[in-house]
C-alpha cells in the first residue's frame, strides 16, 4: 500500500535526475535496477567480485550521461546498454582477457564464493560442478553472443528489447541467439553426459570452504 | 524437406513466436527427426543454464521499515491536520480542496522519498562497513553501528519533523492566497454583473426613447 507513494515511473525519474539533478530520483533509480545490473556485470564477466563495483560504474556513467537520455525511449534499455556496454569495457582489459578464459584456479574461486554464501548446505557437489560447468562455457563465448543469451536467458528481456538494447536488427539477435544455443548445446551436451565427465571437475578442491 | 533456418526456432524457444509461426514449427518439428533432435538438445541446454545461481545480496529489511513507519505516523497527523482546517469555517469549494490535497499529497511524496532515500543509503552504506569489518570481527565495530544507526533514527525523525513545519507552512500560504484570490475573483464578478445590468438597462431605456 505504502509502495505507491513512492511510484513514479523511471522514466519520470530520469526526467528529474536530467533536469534538476534531483539526488533522491537518482537515489531511487539506483534502489531498483542496482541489483540486477549487478547480477548481469557477474553473468557478463563471469566475475562475482565484479559484480557491485561495475554495477557502481554503470551507475556513476548512468549519472555522468543523464543529458543524453531521451524521454522517447525506456529507462531500462538506456540503461542496460550502458551495462553491457561498460561490461564489454571489462572484458577488453587486458587483465580480464585471460582470466575470464582460463579455466584454472581463478575460476575455483569463484564456485568457493557460491558456495560459501549459498544457504543450502545440503547442495550436491555435482549442483556445484554444473554451476561452475555453466559458467565457464558462457564465458566461452564471444562477448556479442554472451549479451544476447544472459540478457534473455537470466535478465529476462524480450528478444525485440535486445534488439534496442544492443542496437541491431532482431533477426540478428536470433541469429547470434542461434549461435549461442548451438555453441553452448556442443560444449555442455557431453559434459553432461555421465561417462564423459572429466575427472579434472571431480569437487574434491571445491569443497574446501 | 525444406528445413527452417535455425535463427527461426529462438522465438519459438522463448515463447515469443506468433501463433502462426509457431503452428507452423511445431507442425515441422512433428514431421523432421531431424529438427526435433536439435531443438530438444537446445532445450536442455537451456535448462541446464539455470544450474548457475547468483546468491542474493542481503538487503536492510527490518530497517527499511523505520522511514515507512514514521511517514504513517506523518500521514495520519497530516490528515489530521488538513481535516481539522477544512472543517474551519472558509471558502466552500470541493473542487479547491481537491486540488490543495493533490497538491499537500505530492509534496509529502516527494518530501519522504527524499527522506526514505537517504535512509536506505545511509543503512546500506553502513551494512557494507560492517561486512567489511568482519574481518576485523570487533565488539568496537557493532557498537558503533549500533550508534550509528541511532543517529540514522534520529535523523529521519528530524527529516520528517522538518518536513512538517514546511507543509504547514506552505498550507497556511496557499490557503491565504486561495482565499484571497477567491474573494477578488467573488468582487469582480459582481462588478462585471453589476455593469452588464447597467448596459442592459440603458439600452432598455434608450429603446423606449426611440420608441
Amino acid at each position: 500500500m505504502f509502495k505507491s507513494l513512492f511510484s513514479i515511473s523511471d522514466e519520470q525519474a530520469m526526467w528529474r535526475v536530467q533536469t534538476e539533478d534531483d539526488h533522491a530520483a537518482f537515489a531511487l533509480l539506483v534502489e531498483r535496477w542496482r541489483e540486477k545490473i549487478r547480477q548481469l556485470c557477474i553473468r557478463m564477466t563471469g566475475n562475482i567480485h565484479s559484480g557491485d563495483d561495475l554495477a557502481q560504474d554503470v551507475f556513476a556513467r548512468v549519472f555522468d550521461k543523464r543529458r543524453e537520455f531521451r524521454g522517447a525511449s525506456k529507462f531500462s534499455t538506456w540503461l542496460w546498454r550502458i551495462a553491457v556496454n561498460r561490461c564489454y569495457d571489462e572484458m577488453r582489459r587486458p587483465v580480464n582477457r585471460v582470466t575470464t578464459e582460463s579455466l584454472d584456479d581463478e575460476s575455483n574461486t569463484v564456485v568457493l564464493d557460491i558456495v560459501a554464501e549459498s544457504n543450502t548446505p545440503r547442495d550436491s557437489v555435482a549442483a556445484r560442478e554444473e554451476a561452475e560447468l555453466v559458467r565457464q562455457c558462457l564465458m566461452r563465448l564471444p562477448e556479442h553472443y554472451r549479451a544476447v543469451l544472459v540478457l534473455r536467458h537470466y535478465e529476462n528481456l524480450k528478444l525485440r528489447e535486445i534488439a534496442e538494447v544492443l542496437d541491431v536488427p532482431e533477426g540478428t539477435v536470433n541469429s547470434r541467439m542461434a549461435v549461442a544455443l548451438a555453441e553452448l548445446t556442443r560444449m555442455l551436451e557431453p559434459a553432461f553426459t555421465p561417462e564423459t565427465r572429466t575427472p579434472k571437475q571431480s569437487g574434491k578442491e571445491l569443497l574446501v570452504v | 524437406m525444406n528445413h527452417p533456418k535455425r535463427e527461426e526456432w529462438v522465438p519459438l524457444l522463448f515463447g515469443e513466436a506468433d501463433a502462426e509461426t509457431k503452428q507452423r514449427l511445431e507442425a515441422h518439428l512433428e514431421s523432421c527427426a531431424e529438427c526435433a533432435r536439435e531443438v530438444n538438445a537446445w532445450r536442455r541446454t537451456m535448462g541446464r543454464l539455470d544450474a548457475w545461481t547468483l546468491p542474493k545480496v542481503p538487503r536492510a529489511k527490518g530497517f527499511s521499515l523505520q522511514p515507512v513507519g514514521w511517514a504513517a505516523a506523518a500521514a495520519i497527523m497530516i490528515g489530521a491536520f488538513v481535516a481539522g482546517r477544512f472543517t474551519a469555517p472558509a471558502v466552500d469549494a470541493q473542487q479547491l480542496r481537491a486540488d490543495l490535497k493533490a497538491e499537500l499529497s505530492a509534496e509529502i511524496q516527494e518530501g519522504f522519498a527524499r527522506v526514505s532515500s537517504d535512509s536506505t543509503k545511509a543503512l546500506a552504506n553502513l551494512e557494507y562497513r560492517l561486512a567489511s569489518a568482519t574481518a576485523r570481527s570487533s565488539k568496537e565495530m557493532a557498537e558503533e553501528f549500533v550508534e550509528q544507526i541511532n543517529n540514522l533514527r534520529e535523523g529521519d525523525r528530524e527529516a520528517t519533523q522538518a518536513l512538517f513545519a514546511k507543509l504547514e507552512k506552505q498550507y497556511t500560504t496557499d490557503f491565504v492566497l486561495l482565499r484571497r484570490d477567491l474573494e477578488t475573483l467573488a468582487s469582480t464578478t459582481d462588478e462585471e454583473i453589476e455593469s452588464a445590468r447597467l448596459k442592459l438597462y440603458q439600452l432598455a431605456s434608450a429603446q423606449t426613447v426611440i420608441q
